[in-house]
């Protein structure tokens, strides 16, 4: 049990696996999996905590990747972009958040990022770290996709979709960075990876 | 404020999300290029009037693209181009969209009106201004849409359109992604 959230009265005990539930990202076979919706069909409070954490963990994975060695400076210039947006992102979450009666979650370590993230620890050269990053953007994408369907206060969505649209201009930047088209679809969902 | 928030969980929200949770009913009504979208069942004229007011600046997007071509060269004319027919692709979403939804379809305009051309870069912010229109536009609507099919495809065209913003920025030798939030401007 990492946090216990007091609303209207009543206390919510969130377990780690409920917070990183909701965006889910699961570590399966040393790859990244990600599951949209299941906890995000909770409580709000459960779902504005599973975004922040997210939020959080991707933070954390970039700054990691925008200090390896191995990584070229213009790589590591763009992951220090998307480490201080990704920071934004869980603060305006965590600002809504308050505003809505929850706490924020505390940051976490960059041991927590690698082990929900496989493919972290092992990305240490440019080619490895922009895989993860496109892996990881595509990833946060197809969570909030599945479930802002599901959401109706029209704060958190609006402020869902204007994340998904960062978050949507950084997988372009980083496929452009990894010489891929940075645009292939007219339509963008994110998708799974495994 | 918890209590506010609680006022929000509606028998709809309910039920909105148990459908979504049951495999991702927003995923089923991702939007295709390529295929017909599946019929929504349902007449509902405030999303079909939301989706139009989009539809409106999509064709005005795409005839923004065919006027700036011209004065495009190299990688820059290759992005207009590239945009334009993913604008052309949104379109083709959207009016079948409306359509099923009761609304009628708003026609792309012969003449805009856009200004002549100084030189690329005023193409370029020319576009770029429309995109941001675009983004503000979809994140204004898509809260106010209930058919989950019309939410969906709002949602995979304004990640696009976002997309499209930053490498048009990119594009004017700007920073192609200043906000780590992008709501775009009206």
């Amino acid at each position: 049990v990492i946090g216990q959230t007091p609303v209207g009265g009543a206390r919510l005990v969130q377990t780690r696996r409920q917070l990183l539930g909701g965006a889910t990202l699961l570590a399966a076979g040393g790859s990244l999996a990600v599951s949209p919706a299941p906890a995000w069909a909770g409580s709000p409070i459960d779902s504005m905590e599973s975004a922040v954490v997210l939020e959080q963990m991707m933070a954390v994975a970039y700054e990691s990747l925008a200090s390896r060695r191995g990584v070229d400076r213009a790589s590591r210039d763009l992951f220090g972009l998307l480490a201080g947006h990704e920071h934004k992102q869980a603060a305006a979450l965590v600002a809504l958040a308050e505003y809505l009666g929850g706490p924020p979650p505390p940051l976490p370590t960059v041991a927590a990022a690698e082990r929900l993230f496989p493919g972290l620890a092992a990305a240490n050269d440019r080619r490895s770290a922009l895989r993860l990053a496109e892996q990881l953007e595509n990833a946060e994408i197809f969570a909030f996709f599945g479930a802002i369907g599901t959401l109706s206060d029209i704060k958190l969505v609006e402020l869902v979709t204007a994340v998904m649209c960062s978050d949507a201009q950084h997988l372009a930047l980083v496929r452009q960075a990894a010489h891929e088209d940075p645009i292939p679809a007219a339509f963008l969902a994110g998708k799974q990876s495994g | 404020m918890s209590d506010r928030w609680r006022g929000g969980i509606s028998r709809r929200r309910i039920l909105v999300a148990a459908g979504a949770a049951a495999g991702g009913v927003l995923l089923d009504g991702c939007g295709s290029s390529t295929g017909k979208p599946a019929p929504t069942s349902e007449v509902n004229g405030v999303d079909a009037d939301l989706l139009d007011e989009v539809l409106a600046i999509e064709h005005m997007a795409i005839a923004a693209y065919a006027h700036i071509a011209g004065s495009l060269t190299g990688g820059a004319r290759s992005l207009a181009e590239k945009i334009s027919r993913q604008e052309a692709a949104h379109a083709a979403r959207l009016t079948p969209l409306i359509n099923d939804l009761g609304g009628r379809p708003t026609p792309a305009r012969r003449d805009y009106g856009f200004p002549a051309l100084a030189d690329p870069d005023a193409g370029l912010a020319l576009v770029g201004g429309i995109e941001n229109m675009l983004v503000a536009a979809y994140i204004d609507v898509i809260p106010k849409l209930t058919n989950q099919l019309a939410k969906a495809a709002a949602v995979t065209i304004v990640t696009n359109e976002a997309q499209h913003l930053a490498l048009v920025t990119q594009a004017r030798g700007l920073p192609p992604a200043p906000e780590a939030i992008v709501r775009g401007a009206a």
